[in-house]
């Protein structure tokens, strides 16, 4: 089903907005598309409103206003555990469950949908060797029993168990040191080739966003300030903001570039 | 003192069987209450606030307190109900706080993961949520098993055999072995389901089977083996009823004995006990119960006969502080509790228990005493058990004698009559029949002014009890058969020699010629 899904859209959000009893809008009017196999990255700040929106996709938050289309249909008219289980969700900091094994926890989607447990168990060992672990090893390790970049692969594998169309991801490798982000990083993008799921990750490392999605949208104060692709960002920014969010990762970039010359 | 310890093995299935019922009925109820509960209240904080508050206040009333509160509040039923109950409302505390603590403290990312991968909230909580506070759910069950097996021996005073039954009757007839047998015991089974219960939360926390599969095989020994010799008493004693065939007054009726906490009671409780099974009758002893539970029991039908005292009654049941003769006391008394409460005395057994200021014959003789009058303006001591000083006659001796520089100490009142011969108090308030009286050389002084009330022993008899003569039928050669010097010598081969109530009762019935 994913590869004639290409280009066609996934998830379409049309004036999205949550507000707060008090009067505080923490996503005003967000606007986003999202088709088979493509990444968009949503950056900003903490409070931003990044995570709120990702979180009313699968009706973690319950939108004020606004229309959510997963594969056309209005999820606000699903069930929504039922239309969670029907979309892969990948935390930061794992969020895996302490109690169960890998296998367990992978298998929670599956079982929660009453898969065979012979299907359960053949998917299980498939997935593992998708995110790249030995199925004999890792099965029945507990999650204390794991690296943490172990346990976020585990993650991915439960994010993936039922083949859904789409993937949330809320600052996914945030809580990974810096080469084990970018080998799971590495990992993801071709995974998403391979399987052409559509994927919105939210992040508040431009960097992050830069090298893996897509499209952008940056947010500030609940508002998308522009949506681009990296390189419209990069060679024009809409708002000074953007500019602000460029000059880390550029600052970066240059640095190590210049290291390189004078080597 | 093997005999005592022999004596003590003899009862202790049937002790060791009813604390063991009562605790683990207690404890079983207390779960079922405390889960659920627990589970509503930790998302809520308006139900948890108020729900841990009024567990915690249950906690702070003193366990005693709370056992005895339950027979008026259940309208003075007395034996298993009250105890269950008040055990129940004990044991709910420990675990209903450390539900509610164990599901709070669940990590908010793990809950967020739970709904993140399609859980509805009833899934969250039965796969997630609970196995994640299993271990500490289970540790307040621990704490419940503890509290309520270390609590279920005051089950004694308000009629429900325990544990405490070898405690508290020990304690008042200076049984030392039997007191201390209870106390291991009961510590014994308490460190037993501990450990049980300690082996599922380790179960829990290691997620292992096998432990948790051990521990219940370890409960199901221990609580069979507790309850097993209980049921083939049981059983014994409905096939022996069929046994008996020849036709007596009392033929299989079962009559029910209840007696005070102190050895006197005892003594009497065994021969009413002994003349009652010679007429066929199967005799339920509740020892040990107090005063004001006994009489509500007695007005109820929950109990039988009691023996309680003329002076007693006329103060806590008919309110009065007059005095009148000893032989119209009584008959005030009898009209009473008829008109009342249906309560019928057959008559009194022949000796007074009265209170009598006693000291050592050497303290009377250095102050120059003989009469209560001559402690007038005295600063002497008075040692008294735990209820005199709040009675009428302490407020009446106090003002006819001018007793106010007098110190009240009291305590319980196996421990006074050591404590005026030893010279720790001046005076205690004896109760006249007490074989430590003579013993001890103690003197009792004179009353010229009549202030401290008759207490004749008198036989009482629950409105159902007399409305079948064979009950008073039954008792009749003990009325007016017991003189002061005989009940004195019963009480002190109990207290002084360490023989049995029973066998103090026994004695008693070959002096009276039974």
């Amino acid at each position: 089903m994913s590869e004639n899904a290409i280009g066609t859209d996934v998830l379409r959000l049309e004036g999205l907005t949550k507000r707060y009893p008090g009067g505080v809008i923490a996503a005003d009017a967000v606007d986003l598309t999202v088709s088979a196999g493509e990444l968009v990255a949503i950056v900003g700040e903490s409070g931003s409103g990044k995570t709120t929106t990702l979180k009313a996709i699968n009706r973690l938050i319950e939108p004020s206003a606004g229309t959510i289309l997963f594969q056309g249909r209005d999820v606000l008219a699903l069930e929504s555990h039922a239309l969670r289980r029907e979309i892969g969700w990948v935390m930061q900091g794992d969020g895996l469950f302490p109690h169960l094994t890998a296998a367990q926890n992978i298998a929670v989607t599956p079982r929660l949908l009453k898969w065979d447990s012979a299907r359960i168990a053949a998917r299980v060992d498939e997935l593992l060797e998708l995110v790249r672990l030995d199925p004999e090893d890792f099965r029945d390790r507990y999650p204390h029993q794991m690296s943490g970049g172990q346990r976020q692969r585990i993650a991915i594998a439960r994010a993936l168990a039922v083949e859904p169309p789409l993937i949330l991801l809320d600052e996914a490798f945030s809580a990974l040191d810096p080469v084990t982000r970018a080998g799971l990083q590495d990992d993801f993008v071709a995974l998403q080739h391979r399987l052409q799921f559509a994927a919105v990750m939210v992040t508040h490392d431009m960097a992050e966003a830069l090298l893996l999605a897509d499209r952008i949208l940056v947010m500030k104060s609940g508002r998308v300030i522009q949506t681009g692709t990296p390189s419209d960002l990069v060679n024009r920014p809409a708002d000074p903001y953007v500019t602000e969010l460029l000059a880390a990762p550029a600052k970066q970039a240059k640095a190590v570039a210049a290291l390189e010359n004078s080597a | 003192m093997s005999e005592q310890l022999a004596e003590a093995f003899a009862v202790l299935p049937d002790y060791l069987g009813g604390h063991m019922r009562l605790s683990m009925a207690a404890i079983a109820c207390a779960i079922l209450i405390s889960l659920p509960l627990g589970i509503l209240a930790a998302r809520r904080n308006w139900l948890a606030g108020p729900a841990l508050g009024f567990a915690g206040t249950l906690q702070t009333i003193p366990g005693l307190a709370l056992l005895a509160l339950m027979v008026p509040v259940l309208g003075g039923a007395i034996g298993f109900a009250p105890a269950f109950v008040a055990l129940t409302l004990y044991g709910i505390l420990p675990i209903l706080r450390n539900t509610i603590v164990g599901l709070q403290a669940v990590d908010p990312v793990v809950r967020e993961a739970a709904r993140g991968v399609g859980m509805t909230r009833q899934q969250a909580l039965i796969e997630v949520e609970l196995p994640l506070a299993l271990p500490t759910i289970v540790a307040g069950i621990r704490t419940a098993v503890v509290w309520v097996v270390g609590a279920a021996v005051l089950a004694t005073p308000v009629g429900a055999s325990s544990l405490g039954n070898y405690i508290f009757a020990g304690l008042q007839t200076r049984n030392w072995t039997a007191v201390l047998f209870g106390c291991v015991v009961s510590a014994l089974l308490a460190i037993l389901l501990d450990q049980i219960v300690r082996n599922y939360e380790i179960a829990a926390r290691q997620r292992n089977r096998m432990v948790a599969g051990l521990a219940t095989l370890g409960g199901v020994i221990l609580i069979g083996a507790a309850l097993a010799p209980g049921w083939i008493n049981a059983g014994s004693r409905q096939a022996g009823e069929n046994v008996l065939v020849e036709a007596v007054g009392l033929e299989g009726r079962t009559v029910v004995v209840a007696s005070k906490p102190f050895t006197e009671q005892y003594i009497l409780v065994a021969l009413m006990e002994r003349v009652l099974e010679d007429e066929g009758a199967i005799v339920e002893r509740r020892d040990g119960l107090g005063t004001a539970v006994i009489f509500d029991a007695l007005a109820n039908n929950e109990i039988d006969v009691s023996i309680d005292y003329s002076g007693t009654l006329w103060t806590n049941t008919l309110r009065r502080e007059d005095m009148i003769g000893r032989y119209r006391m009584m008959a005030v008394i009898n009209a009473f509790l008829l008109e009342q409460y249906g309560i019928y005395s057959p008559g009194s057994l022949g000796f007074e228990n009265a209170y009598g200021f006693a000291m050592s014959r050497e303290g009377a003789e250095r102050l120059g005493v003989t009469s209560i009058a001559d402690l007038a303006g005295q600063r002497v001591t008075i040692g008294a058990d735990t209820v005199f000083f709040n009675r009428p006659e302490w407020t009446g001796t106090r003002e006819a004698y001018g007793l106010q520089d007098a110190t009240p100490r009291p305590m319980d009142s196996t421990f006074m009559y050591g404590a005026v011969r030893d010279g720790q108090v001046d005076v205690i308030t004896a109760y006249t029949t007490d074989g430590r009286i003579p013993a001890y050389d103690l003197v009792i002084l004179e009353d010229p002014r009549a202030i401290l009330p008759p207490y004749d022993a008198m036989i009482l008899l629950s409105p159902e009890a007399a409305a079948d003569d064979a009950v008073a039928a039954a008792l009749a050669p003990l009325v007016n058969a017991i003189t002061p010097e005989m009940m004195r010598e019963a009480n002190r081969r109990v207290d002084l020699d360490g023989q049995t109530p029973e066998q103090a009762a026994d004695w008693l019935w070959g002096e009276i010629g039974g």
